[in-house]
C-alpha cells in the first residue's frame, strides 16, 4: 500500500494477470479509536488500481490511543460492541465503495464483559452491517480450543450465504493453549472442520496461508491439493 | 455477572496491561491500567475468563509475549547487520527497550524501525570516545533504515534520467546557473566505519569483522528495483551535497572547491567531467533546470 518499489512492481504484473482480493490486518474495525482515513484512503487508491474484487480484514482492534501493538486482539462480544462494529463497517463500505468482508481472528482470552458468543456477535454483525464473512478454519479451532468452545457449534452456527472464503492454516500446539503460527500443515481436526463448512456453504474460493517457515513450493501446493482432493470427495 | 464496562475502557486496559515490559501482573497494577480499570492482580478474572487450561494471567501473557517478540522480529530482519554485529541477545535487549520507548503509532510495521538509529544516537554512552563502538552501530541502523526505505520507497524505474548529452545542450553563459534535479532516491550519507561493506558482508552470510574506524561516504540510490550503495571522494561528496541542497552547479562547485582548498582548478575540472558521466549513467538526475525554466 505504501510500497513504490519492488513490491508494487510485482504486483503489478500480478494484477495484470489474475483477478486479486485484498487482505489486510489494519483496519481495527473495533478499535474506539476513530477510524483512520488516511490509511482507508490509501486502501481505496490501492483497491482501485487492483481492481480488487472486495477487500478483507479481522473482527478485533489493533490499538488505541493513537497506538498500534500490530496485533489482531480481541473483543468483548456484547451489545455495545456490535453497534460500534456495525457502525464502522457502514462507514468503511460507504468510504471505500466496495463490499467489505470480515474474518474471524484466532483468540486466546474471553472477556466477563461479552454477553453472547463469538458465532451469534459475527452471524449478527454480517446481517446488520451487509457485510461478507471471511472463515478462518483454523482460527475457529484454535479459538474454540482455547475457549473451551466446540468448534462444530461454531460452524454451524455461522449465516453460511454470507461467507465468501475459506482461510486454511497451520497452528503450534503448545499444550495448555494453541497459537495460530501460520508455519505448518493443517492439522487433521481443522480438514475435518473445513470439509464440514464446506459441505454447508456449498463451496467457497479456499486460501492456503504459510508465510512463516515456508517450506519448498511443492510441500505447500500438496496441501492445497489436500483442499481440493477434500471437497471432491 | 459484574457490571460491563465500556468498550473504550476494556480496550484501554488490555493495551496498558499486554504491552506493559514487565508482564502482565505489573501491567495490571500499573497507574496507566488502574486508570482504566481499577482492579488488582489478584481480581483479573472480573475482566478475562479463566479457561480450563491457563489463568487469566497466563491467557493475557500469550498477548503480552506475542506483542514484544513480534516487534522485536521484525526490527531484527530490518537490521540484520546490527543485529549480527551485537550479538543476538543485545539485539533484543536494544529493540525491547526501543519498542518500549517508542511503541508503534502506524498502521504499517514498515514504520517501525523509522526512529532505531535515533534512538541509538540518543543512548549513546557518553563515555565512549568518538568514533567508537556505538558510533558504528549507529552508522549500521542509519544504512540498514535507509535501504528498507529505498527498497520500498519511489524509485527512478519510471523515469526518463539526465544524459550526459542533456547537459552538452546547456548554453556555456548559463552552465553555472543550472540546477540538477534529482531522482527520488537519492542520498548521501557519511559514515566513520566502512559500514556499507560490512553489511553486504552480512546480507551474504558471511563473517565480517568490525572494521576499524574510517571515513566513508556513500551515494545511496536504486536503479531496477535494487538498492545500490557507492563510495565517493569527499569533494565529490560535498559537490552533490551542495546540489541536493539546491544550490546552483556554480555555487556548489565553489561549495565543494572550499572545502578542498588542496585541489588544483585542473584536477577539480577533469573530476567534474568524469563525475558528470557517471551521474548521467547512473540515472541519479532527472534533468537540469535553467534560470527562467
Amino acid at each position: 500500500m505504501d510500497s513504490g518499489g519492488r513490491p508494487r512492481h510485482v504486483l503489478e504484473q500480478i494484477v495484470e494477470q489474475y483477478q486479486v482480493v485484498m487482505h489486510g490486518v489494519s483496519l481495527s474495525i473495533g478499535s474506539t479509536d476513530p477510524l483512520n482515513f488516511e490509511y482507508l484512503g490509501k486502501l481505496k487508491n490501492l483497491a482501485e488500481w487492483t481492481r480488487a474484487a472486495w477487500i478483507s480484514d479481522h473482527v478485533c482492534w489493533t490499538g488505541v490511543n493513537g497506538l498500534n501493538g500490530h496485533d489482531l486482539l480481541p473483543l468483548p462480544f456484547n451489545e455495545e460492541t456490535l453497534q460500534h462494529v456495525v457502525s464502522r463497517i457502514k462507514t468503511v463500505q460507504d468510504f471505500l465503495e466496495r463490499p467489505l468482508v470480515l474474518e474471524n481472528p484466532s483468540t486466546y482470552v474471553t472477556f466477563t464483559d461479552s454477553t453472547m458468543f463469538e458465532w451469534e456477535f459475527v452471524t449478527r454483525m454480517a446481517e446488520e452491517s451487509d457485510c461478507g464473512l471471511l472463515l478462518d478454519v483454523n482460527n475457529v479451532y484454535v479459538s474454540c480450543f482455547n475457549n473451551d468452545l466446540d468448534p462444530e457449534d461454531f460452524i454451524r452456527s455461522l449465516p453460511h450465504e454470507r461467507i465468501v472464503r475459506f482461510h486454511l492454516v497451520g497452528r503450534t500446539d503448545c499444550g495448555t493453549h494453541i497459537v495460530d503460527t501460520h508455519d505448518n500443515f493443517v492439522v487433521d481436526k481443522v480438514w475435518e472442520l473445513y470439509q464440514l463448512a464446506h459441505k454447508l456453504t456449498g463451496g467457497v474460493s479456499t486460501l492456503l496461508e504459510w508465510d512463516a517457515q515456508i517450506p519448498d513450493f511443492d510441500v505447500v501446493y500438496d496441501e492445497v491439493l489436500k483442499a481440493r482432493d477434500l471437497i471432491l470427495q | 455477572m459484574p457490571e460491563q464496562r465500556s468498550m473504550r475502557r476494556l480496550e484501554g486496559w488490555v493495551q496498558e496491561v499486554i504491552t506493559n515490559p514487565d508482564g502482565i501482573a505489573v501491567g495490571v497494577e500499573s497507574p496507566a491500567a488502574k486508570q482504566q480499570i481499577d482492579i488488582d492482580v489478584s481480581s483479573i478474572e472480573q475482566v478475562v475468563e479463566p479457561s480450563s487450561r491457563m489463568d487469566s494471567t497466563e491467557r493475557l501473557a500469550v498477548y503480552g509475549n506475542a506483542y514484544f517478540s513480534r516487534l522485536v522480529k521484525c526490527l531484527g530482519e530490518e537490521f540484520p547487520a546490527t543485529r549480527y554485529a551485537i550479538g543476538e541477545e543485545n539485539f533484543k535487549s536494544f529493540a525491547f527497550a526501543y519498542v518500549n520507548d517508542s511503541p508503534s503509532s502506524s498502521y504499517s510495521l514498515g514504520f517501525l524501525g523509522e526512529q532505531f538509529a535515533q534512538y541509538l544516537i540518543d543512548t549513546r554512552p557518553a563515555d565512549v570516545s568518538k568514533p567508537g563502538w556505538p558510533d558504528f552501530l549507529i552508522d549500521l541502523a542509519t544504512l540498514e533504515r535507509t535501504y528498507a526505505e529505498f527498497f520500498d520507497g519511489l524509485g527512478p524505474e519510471h523515469l526518463d534520467t539526465l544524459k550526459l548529452q542533456d547537459l552538452q545542450t546547456v548554453p556555456p553563459d548559463l552552465v553555472n546557473e543550472v540546477r540538477f534535479v534529482p531522482v527520488p532516491s537519492l542520498r548521501l550519507l557519511e559514515a566513520s566505519f566502512s559500514v556499507h561493506e560490512y553489511v553486504t558482508a552480512v546480507r551474504r552470510d558471511q563473517s565480517p569483522e568490525i572494521p576499524l574506524p574510517a571515513e566513508t561516504l556513500l551515494v545511496i540510490t536504486r536503479r531496477e528495483y535494487v538498492v545500490r550503495r557507492g563510495p565517493v571522494s569527499r569533494t565529490e561528496f560535498q559537490l552533490l551535497r551542495a546540489i541536493l541542497d539546491g544550490n546552483s552547479l556554480g555555487a556548489a562547485i565553489k561549495i565543494a572547491a572550499e572545502a578542498m582548498p588542496d585541489m588544483a582548478d585542473e584536477e577539480l575540472a577533469s573530476n567534474l567531467s568524469k563525475w558528470f558521466q557517471h551521474w548521467a549513467s547512473a540515472g541519479w538526475f532527472i534533468r537540469v533546470e535553467l534560470p527562467d525554466s
